[in-house]
């Protein structure tokens, strides 16, 4: 494959990617004669909505991180330290510019711990969050009794219960859960929940075989063989992303019994060896992530640091 | 790391449609047609991500005014196109993924349709940044300056993501 014509065209022409840039170019968006209704369309939509009273153009006020807006009422400013909280039938909108909008169900409590350039870090003590973030990855982070999160670009919902339990559901992009030196990476479409003073469950993609979900959660609470081996019948090629986790939480006879079932469906690059994911060796367990196909390992390192 | 550091023709743009100037706002649609029709299709099908190209643009210009940072325009409008095509997908089907609801109601009649709905399996990343190269036919640096990604991380999204998509379409035999 020619990488050069691949990143801008030049170089050497790659024969197959000159094909699938060829067939696929039919697709190309093509404004030509649709523009200029689909451009006033837009126009007319903005002078409805202005005919409405609601107003595109800003207002000239202080500068902030956040605004929060409650159903039906005034924009206010957040500020660092504050306590958010709504009632049993409200619901709140905060919106940041930079860093995106976070929408806060009825019955929840969140703080915002910090708000500076670079670390947007809030503390949701209960109730149900639905983040929206557009800053770069890392940035914005949310605290829970159980665990923490650290958004790495994306849309997700994040619930916590009375007793401190936490639930985790991804629809674009990742979300890193951490806690008690315990790591979980979160792709769109799966979800992971979590116990007060045991860090994140073992995530699992939300269309997994019930058999696989349920055993799961099972050996989650009890770390009992029987509900990993069923785990591990259960388990589709998709799963595997599962198994690593699992690889991460297990050692001895069980480890073993993971690691053979993901070997079989995962095709492992060489420097993946068994040796080394049995004694957690962090290059080969990078190395196994990496033959998941769900993002380079490297990528994440990127954004790991002390939160 | 992303930059959020605008053209100064664009930042212009920017703030000249966000004091109410619709000649910049259908400039700033001009330059991000493109991108938005790419990330869009990356999510839906092909019809519906023509009909959603509009419900982005309304949107952006409803929102406008809490963008603050010009240079946060790209990732900003990348953003608000990811999340209508979740919505609009959540509103068709409210409990199937993004992937299984693309793939099912892409038409496979013709090729391109067919290496369509092989992309829209791949993870979010690699699709998104093909279809950008690959459908829209924009470079890997013109790819970062409009997303905000970095040029490094357009450049393993391509080769990762294309080595992929040859595996796949060799699996169908496309």
């Amino acid at each position: 494959m020619s990488e050069d014509y691949l990143w801008d065209g030049s170089g050497e022409v790659d024969s197959e990617i000159a094909h699938l840039e060829a067939v696929l170019g039919e697709l190309r968006w093509k404004p030509r004669g649709r523009r200029l209704w689909r451009w006033w369309g837009v126009a007319a939509a903005a002078v409805l909505l202005l005919a409405a009273g609601i107003s595109f153009f800003p207002r000239r006020g202080p500068v902030t991180s956040w605004e929060l807006s409650l159903a039906g009422g005034k924009e206010s400013v957040v500020r660092g330290g504050e306590v958010i909280e709504t009632g049993s039938s409200m619901k709140a909108t905060m919106k940041s510019e930079a860093v995106g909008e976070v929408n806060i169900d009825p019955n929840s409590r969140l703080r915002v711990v910090e708000a500076r350039a670079g670390l947007q870090k809030f503390a949701l003590d209960q109730g149900t969050i639905h983040a929206f973030i557009w800053a770069r990855p890392a940035t914005f982070v949310v605290d829970t009794p159980s665990a923490k999160t650290v958004d790495l670009g994306c849309q997700y919902t994040l619930r916590v219960d009375k007793d401190g339990s936490g639930f985790l559901s991804v629809e674009t992009g990742w979300v890193a859960f951490e806690a008690e030196g315990v790591e979980s990476f979160i792709p769109a479409d799966a979800v992971c929940s979590t116990r007060q003073g045991r860090g994140p469950n073992t995530p699992y993609f939300r269309d997994a075989p019930k058999a696989l979900s349920g055993a799961l959660a099972e050996f989650d609470q009890s770390k009992s063989s029987t509900a990993l081996r069923a785990v591990l019948a259960a388990a589709r090629a998709r799963d595997a992303f599962t198994l690593w986790h699992l690889l991460q939480r297990t050692k001895g006879e069980q480890r073993l019994e993971i690691y053979e079932r993901f070997a079989g469906l995962v095709n492992l690059p060489a420097s993946a060896t068994q040796d080394g994911i049995l004694h957690g060796d962090p290059n080969a367990m990078d190395a196994a992530w990496n033959a998941l196909q769900l993002g380079d390992m490297a990528w994440w390192r990127t954004w790991q640091r002390k939160w | 790391m992303p930059t959020l550091e605008p053209r100064p023709d664009e930042a212009a743009l920017v703030r000249s449609a966000q004091r109410g100037d619709r000649a910049a706002f259908g400039a700033l649609y001009e330059q991000y047609e493109r991108m938005v029709h790419g990330v869009l299709l990356a999510y839906v099908p092909f019809h519906d991500a023509e009909d959603l190209m509009q419900d982005v643009f309304v949107k952006a210009l409803e929102r406008l005014d809490s963008l603050r940072e010009a240079g946060a325009f790209g990732g900003w409008l990348m953003a608000v196109a990811r999340r209508t095509a979740t919505d609009f997908l959540r509103g068709r089907r409210p409990v199937a993924g993004i992937e299984s609801i693309a793939v099912r109601s892409t038409r496979p009649d013709s090729e391109a349709f067919e290496i369509l709905g092989v992309i829209q399996r791949l993870p979010e990343s690699y699709r998104e940044t093909l279809i950008l190269r690959l459908v829209e036919g924009m470079t890997g640096p013109e790819i970062a300056a409009r997303t905000g990604l970095t040029a490094d991380s357009v450049r393993v999204n391509l080769c990762r993501g294309m080595k992929l998509l040859r595996e796949s379409l060799e699996v169908k035999k496309i």
